[in-house]
């Protein structure tokens, strides 16, 4: 079956270049020659009915009112060899260490622009600097709690850091949902091979949240709060609260009194909460403090946050890291922060807010992808090779207009997998969505949400442009 | 403790739930009951259109086709009183309250609403398979309920719907139905047809049977349907058990006060004349309506007063 499998394309995640099964791959490679295109293709129609079946959905929302769409899963797994995954998993946590230490250090003392390694400048235009953050210490000198950090393959199998999605991060269920159909899908590897297992993140999440309740709680409320269901996440609210046993509230359904507490309105009447797994973006958390017209937050809310009466996951503010131009720092600030050497390396960026590499970027902007600082989800992201004189002169237009706002890095030859496509078996391009946990302790999960561009060609990974997953099997070395 | 909006959604699953069934129920067996009779003297589903919102379209008329008339019953989105809209609007409270309720539940919720939104433009034949699908994944919703749900709160506001909708439904259906049981002369040739469909659409043939046998009697309709305690479906049986579930629940309310108003509204209407009937029935809906208003007061309208 891969006989005629171009993997020599890029790096393929399965497949060497010579069309040999890959370290930890084999018997994924020899069963899906076994299976056949057929019954692959069969297993494949069983998955899309269960994902339907259990409504296992997202929301794109260009389509407006359809909040139903089902999650697109390609069944073929991407394996990454265990020896490996351990020195991905500490390079995360490093990371996130020194992400959080900045973090805490520009909201107090601001030791890292005294020293000069981070511009001051760069930190009075930031979006997503929040005044009213000042002062605050989290308990654990943690602001980012749950960190999605995106990974890349290069075409000589180097994987890089593409960014760090330090606000909101999504995609954690669809990792576990993934796996769940994968069982189900091929329960013959489970069987016969040693796959390690995600489905403890749930209760991971929940001790972390346990953790960081005010006051030493014994039995601390925790809530998980959602703009509600026509947010892209709202299965992922759903699924998530349900797991662990927690309450899903929206902004109505919690008040903030005088004395500085965060209730929930229940039948029983107004019950004190302790800790909320916050899914609403900072700007529409509290009126009162930030966007005054949002009706998904609570107003009062950042009061009893900085009163130290509920803990706040991620803390507010925390999205000044979730910066791509922060991104490019990231190599020093692990040495100023830990005294180490970055573990997993940055993809080589150009900050576009100075003027040598913004020239150099302009004159080739067809070999570069350039990035707004702030977007997630893939928006505003344009890929020279793949957009037309008209994108690219728009690009150039908004990037002179705005410099601070963009970064450039030169385009990646995406890893791929074989994929089930129309034609068969081919390649497309894939990242990788791993979940960082950290408080007292941290977690990385093993492996995570593998995002796969299913148009050919395309390196455009987000589901909510098009994009697919795979489950990702983190295999012990064979 | 549970929160008071997904109380409410709860609340509102189990009422949309039973009322998809209810209605489902009701469509097939008066379609099944129009092939048992004459042309002349089929009732048709006309019969059924003042319980969803009929806006009769140019041309329609009296004569407005049996495919037409399905449409509105079964298949309108836009109506929560239709089936599609009841399932709809049962998954979209559920969705609210997901957290709450077992994967399972909505599964097969989910499957009932894809069911029929799967036949959408198609003939009537494949309208009316789908619609015994959806009873049948009815069936397994009911047993979801009772064998998945941890008996908490949320499991007490999902029955105070599915109970409160039960006798309310019930009612609206007999209203609907009641000219038919009024017929006189050649007409009542094709009483014992008729009844049974009737009891069909109102799901209590069984029960019936075993209590009254071959009576075809109002007063004896009225007895099963109204307060006998073996039948699920009577209304005496569905208050009996929405004050149960009030026990259930913390704060004191007034419901428990109106379940005992509908009761003996309930007994009133079991000893009314036939002219009176009518009015009565409008008087055990009010009652209904009343414990509904005292749930609404007591546990969904929380003040941000401690």
């Amino acid at each position: 079956m891969f006989s005629n499998y171009p993997a020599h394309q890029a790096f393929d995640e399965l497949v060497s270049a010579t069309g040999e099964a890959r370290l930890g791959t084999h018997r994924v490679c020899d069963l899906i020659r076994k299976l056949g295109l057929a019954e692959l293709r069969s297993r494949q129609s069983a998955a899309e009915a269960t994902i339907r079946a259990l409504g296992i959905t997202f929301t794109v929302y260009a389509e407006h009112n359809n909040i139903d769409r089902d999650w697109p899963f390609d069944i073929i797994p991407r394996v990454i060899a265990e020896r490996e995954w351990d020195r991905i998993a500490r390079g995360l946590e490093q990371r996130l260490r020194a992400l959080n230490a900045f973090i805490d250090d520009l909201y107090n003392d601001q030791r890292v622009v005294k020293a000069g390694i981070f511009p001051g400048e760069l930190l009075a235009s930031s979006k997503n600097y929040l005044a009213a953050c000042r002062g605050v210490r989290p308990k654990f000198g943690v602001w980012a709690h749950i960190c999605g950090t995106d990974l890349v393959r290069d075409k000589d199998g180097t994987v890089y850091v593409l960014e760090d999605n330090l606000r909101i991060p999504s995609g954690v269920s669809y990792m576990l949902q993934n796996r769940a159909l994968t069982k189900r899908v091929f329960p013959e590897l489970f069987a016969d091979q040693r796959i390690l297992p995600v489905d403890g993140y749930p209760g991971r999440l929940y001790a972390l949240l346990l953790s960081m309740a005010p006051d030493e709680l014994a039995d601390p409320n925790v809530v998980l709060l959602t703009p509600g269901s026509f947010n892209s996440a709202y299965f992922e609210h759903c699924y998530l609260a349900q797991q662990m046993g927690i309450e899903l509230v929206r902004g109505q359904d919690l008040v903030v009194l005088a004395d500085d507490c965060v209730y929930m309105k229940t039948m029983g009447g107004l019950l004190r909460v302790h800790v909320i797994y916050r899914r609403v973006d900072d700007a529409f958390l509290d009126p009162d403090v930030f966007d005054s017209r949002s009706v998904l937050g609570s107003a009062g809310l950042i009061r009893a946050w900085k009163a130290g009466n509920v803990a706040l996951v991620n803390a507010p503010g925390a999205g000044v890291a979730d910066d791509k131009l922060v991104y490019s720092y990231v190599p020093e600030l692990i040495a100023y922060y830990l005294g180490e050497q970055p573990i997993l390396p940055n993809v080589e960026t150009f900050r576009l807010v100075h003027e040598q590499p913004r020239r150099h970027v302009l004159e080739r902007l067809q070999d570069f992808v350039v990035k707004p600082v702030n977007e997630s989800g893939g928006y505003g992201v344009v890929v020279g090779s793949a957009a037309s004189p008209l994108e690219l002169a728009r690009c150039r237009e908004a990037v002179l207009r705005d410099p601070r706002n963009f970064v450039a890095q030169p385009i990646v030859a995406l890893s791929t997998a074989p994929t089930l496509c129309v034609g068969g078996l081919e390649p497309r391009h894939l990242d990788l969505r791993p979940f960082v946990l950290s408080g007292e302790t941290s977690y990385v999960t093993r492996g995570g949400l593998t995002r796969v561009a299913l148009r050919e060609g395309s390196l455009v990974v987000n589901s909510s442009q098009g994009g697919g997953s795979k489950d990702t099997w983190v295999v012990c070395d064979e | 403790m549970l929160l008071s909006s997904v109380a409410e959604a709860m609340f509102w699953s189990g009422r949309y739930i039973e009322r998809a069934q209810a209605l489902a129920r009701a469509v097939q067996a008066l379609e099944r009951l129009s092939l048992d009779l004459p042309a002349r003297h089929a009732l048709g589903l006309r019969a059924l259109l003042p319980l969803v919102k009929w806006q009769a379209q140019a041309g329609d008329g009296p004569e407005a086709s049996q495919a037409t008339l399905l449409l509105a019953l079964a298949q309108n989105a836009e109506d929560t009183s239709s089936v599609l809209g009841a399932l709809s609007a049962a998954r979209e409270n559920l969705r609210q309250a997901r957290v709450d309720a077992p994967p399972e539940l909505w599964a097969a919720l989910n499957d009932q609403y894809l069911l029929l939104k799967g036949v959408a433009n198609q003939p009537m034949p494949r309208v009316l398979a789908a619609l015994g699908s959806v009873l049948e994944t009815g069936s397994r919703v009911q047993g979801v309920i009772e064998s998945h749900m941890a008996r908490d709160a949320a499991y007490s506001f999902l029955k105070l719907g599915v109970e409160l909708e039960r006798a309310d439904m019930s009612l609206r259906l007999l209203a609907a139905l009641l000219p038919v049981l009024s017929m006189h002369g050649w007409e009542r040739t094709f009483d014992d047809v008729r009844w049974a469909g009737l009891l069909a659409a109102l799901g209590v043939q069984s029960m019936y049977r075993r209590s009254h046998h071959h009576q075809l009697e109002l007063s004896a309709l009225l007895d099963c349907l109204l307060l006998d305690m073996a039948s699920p479906r009577s209304v005496a049986h569905c208050l009996r058990l929405i004050e149960d579930e009030l026990g259930n629940l913390p704060r004191a309310s007034l419901a428990p006060a109106r379940v005992a108003i509908a009761t003996s509204t309930a007994c009133a209407l079991s000893h009314a004349t036939e002219q009176e009937i009518p009015q009565k029935i409008a008087d055990l809906l009010d009652a209904l309506a009343a414990v509904h208003v005292a749930l609404e007061t007591s546990y969904f309208h929380i003040s941000a007063e401690r």
